[in-house]
């Protein structure tokens, strides 16, 4: 095993100790530079170090990564190679206060992944040709950036992020349980259309909207049940895809003047709208709703006007 | 797996059944084929899916499963061989993104351009159009997964088939050869595969059905 230093601060320390025979396990303590560091001299200070497997057959090598900022656990060398992206740099291109969005900023606090959040707005030339670069497909947020890579797609995101930062699962480790939530994923996305004609139209389509919101509802308050979130005793991909409720539906009812979700007639609901906005990863990262009525009342007049509203 | 029971209930003329049954067959994996009739839809079907009543639904072992890009990710996890997801994360997300814009953009489009007339459907024509020119940009290789049959090309290879037939049907040209070589030759390339050309249900039958429900469908509306 060699190493190989390249910078000028950080402390290198490893410990060897043999576990049994056949495995021989290696602990690394790599001191990165802190991202304010990293201000001060510019390009961040990495090290490489060269991990060469030399046991022989039938034996495998298992290396601990760890940083200040990240610990990957104990793995084996062949995973330790794809494991070094892990640590690149993480960017959330987004709108306030897209939902979309805030689906991503969850993921990664829940997560708890290190990210820079890059807030736009699409009427600023500089941001939509970051979006055309990243995102031409749809030239919409949320983009996330890992490593310069980008991925677009709230639900794709989503994915990416729980594949390459497997802590704090978001999605249960059973194959059929993970069919299940991405099924419900898979309906919320449909149905959102009903939210949003919802939010839109008024006379007869509204009535429409409303009805067809109201069954949704009912479905997902028999997927609540008596649970504390949809993904169980924890917050999983479904809580984050529906996470919207939470954030603006009430915002969205006043607005409209229609409440539709009452927690006489969606009990569970109700609750599992109070313990997502009470989540220590959540709680710090929602908009307050003075500044969320008058984001949604203006985008409203601007579609109906104030003298054909009903 | 021997001693497992795979059921796949499913509609000849579904696409979204011919992905699940093409992932059955290019990984080997045995399976009961049950033809659903949707105009009296079975209590078996309503015990499954009950908040959908479509198909296609997998059954593993009592377990039902239903959409068809879900249970596409279901059965690559569950059956190891022939892994139809690429292995790392990025290029999964690839995958991911391009199975659901056909999903989200192309088949609505498809379906007004198919249902349609008059302006609606030239401007739905248009858009299947300017779909197909984005996922032209987006094939990497011979496959769209690169060199083997992959996740896209189960999740969009359907099109190769289905679009000839609405284009013959609606008068609308919407593969452009010159415009779209490499879509074009991917489409053959994918629908030419031993395995693949199998499930694809017969030409005439396929259009003779769909020129039907197109004329009921126009017929119906008002």
């Amino acid at each position: 095993m060699k190493e190989n230093k390249n910078g000028n601060s950080g402390i290198l320390a490893i410990s060897a100790c043999r576990v049994s025979r056949y495995v021989l396990a290696l602990v690394f303590v790599l001191a990165f530079a802190s991202p304010s560091a990293s201000n001060i001299f510019p390009g961040f200070i990495k090290w490489h170090v060269f991990i060469v497997d030399d046991l022989s057959n039938n034996q495998n090598l298992l290396c601990h990564c760890k940083s200040s900022d990240d610990d990957l656990g104990i793995q084996t060398l062949p995973q330790v190679v794809e494991l070094h992206h892990r640590m690149g740099e993480v960017k959330l291109l987004g709108v306030w206060p897209s939902p979309y969005v805030y689906r991503i900023i969850w993921a990664l606090e829940v997560k708890g992944i290190k990210y820079e959040y890059v807030q736009g707005e699409f009427h600023k030339p500089d941001f939509t040709d970051l979006l055309l670069k990243y995102n031409p497909v749809y030239k919409k947020v949320p983009v996330l950036l890992h490593d310069g890579k980008p991925i677009a797609e709230s639900t794709v995101i989503l994915e990416y992020i729980e594949e390459t930062w497997p802590q704090r699962p978001l999605l249960p480790q059973d194959p059929y349980e993970r069919a299940v939530a991405r099924f419900w994923v898979s309906f919320a996305e449909e149905k959102s259309i009903s939210f949003m004609s919802f939010f839109v139209t008024v006379g007869e389509e509204f009535q429409k909207a409303t009805k067809e919101v109201k069954e949704v509802l009912k479905v997902l308050e028999e997927t609540i049940a008596d649970k504390r979130y949809f993904g169980g005793e924890d917050i999983g991909v479904l809580d984050i895809n529906l996470g919207w409720i939470a954030l603006s539906f009430g915002v969205i009812e006043d607005v409209v003047g229609v409440k539709v979700l009452v927690v006489s007639d969606f009990p569970g609901l109700f609750t599992w709208i109070q313990n997502f906005r009470e989540h220590p990863a959540i709680k710090t990262n929602l908009p307050s709703y003075p500044e969320l009525f008058t984001y949604y009342k203006q985008k409203r007049e601007t579609i109906i006007p104030s003298d054909v509203a009903s | 797996m021997a001693g497992e029971s795979v059921t796949l209930i499913g509609l000849w003329s579904s696409p979204f059944v011919l992905r699940v049954k093409w992932a059955l067959e290019v990984k080997g994996i045995e399976y009961q084929y049950v033809e659903e009739d949707l105009s009296n839809k079975s209590a078996m079907l309503l015990q499954y899916n009950p908040v959908y009543k479509k198909v296609p639904v997998l059954v593993h072992d009592g377990k039902p499963l239903a959409e068809s890009l879900v249970i596409l990710e279901y059965i690559d996890e569950t059956w190891k061989q022939t892994p139809l997801l690429p292995h790392d994360p990025y290029e999964k997300a690839k995958a991911r993104f391009w199975s659901r814009f056909v999903d989200e953009k192309c088949v609505p489009a498809l379906i007004t351009t198919f249902f349609k007339g008059g302006e609606e459907q030239q401007k739905a024509g248009q858009e299947v159009r300017e779909n197909l020119k984005i996922l032209e940009g987006g094939i990497e290789g011979k496959h769209f997964g690169g060199e083997k049959i992959g996740f896209v090309d189960i999740a969009i290879g359907w099109l190769g088939y289905w679009i000839p037939i609405v284009e013959e049907i609606v008068g609308i040209n919407l593969i452009d050869k010159e415009l779209m070589p490499k879509l074009d030759a991917w489409f053959h390339d994918f629908l030419e595969h031993p395995v693949i050309k199998e499930c694809i249900p017969p030409r005439d039958k396929l259009l003779n059905h769909n020129k039907a429900s197109r004329k009921v469908s126009t017929s119906s509306s008002t």
